[in-house]
């Protein structure tokens, strides 16, 4: 069971860096400044 | 979560993320209803630039606890992952965020148990990559194949 925990921190831990890298993106690509084919 | 709430009543419910949008699909209509293309060109800039230097932020203080000039650069690329498989929307992009520290921690484990080189997290976020751009192509765009004419 500490293991799974241990699992779920660590990937809420990593995705949140993720998440927020990606929102930048994500903003970046709605005004056309980044256009990578959608 | 708080973040992702930000951007999306950022980008779905304010002037700006309006003006935002609509810069990026037509940037001739943008102008011919009179948006102003630099405000929105730097709003854009500056808000990313905020983003991106709060997830180092949060990566120095987190993970690795120390300010070094060995941080673990590539988040750039992992982001334009979790950007797409999250279909260009932010609830969308959780999910795909934790499904890409998924894969990264996998990798780790896989390394450390089974010997597997950890470029093998990188060939699968790139499978996964061209497997949804080349699903978008062909919903969008029919493959048709001709004979050879004589």
């Amino acid at each position: 069971m500490e293991s799974y925990a241990l699992l779920v921190a660590a990937t809420l831990n990593a995705g949140t860096v993720l998440a927020i890298a990606a929102m930048g993106l994500l903003i970046n690509e709605k005004a056309g400044i980044v256009n990578s084919g959608r | 979560l708080l973040g992702v709430l930000a951007v999306w009543i950022f980008l779905f419910r304010t002037r700006a993320g309006f003006t935002q949008q609509v810069g990026g699909l037509a940037p001739a209509a943008a102008r011919y209803a009179g948006y102003s293309s630099s405000k929105a060109l730097w709003t854009a800039l500056l808000v990313s630039g905020g983003a991106a230097g709060l997830a180092g932020a949060l990566e120095v203080a987190g993970p690795i606890g120390q300010l070094t000039p060995y941080v673990p650069a590539g988040y750039g690329f992992a982001a334009i992952i979790v950007a797409y498989v999250g279909r260009l929307h932010p609830v969308g992009m959780v999910f795909s965020a934790v499904l890409m520290s998924m894969f990264y921690i996998g990798g780790e484990l896989a390394q450390s148990r089974m010997g597997l080189p950890k470029s093998i997290t990188g060939v699968f976020q790139g499978l996964l990559l061209f497997t949804l751009l080349a699903c978008d192509t062909l919903i969008a765009y029919r493959l048709r194949w001709q004979g050879r004419r004589v």
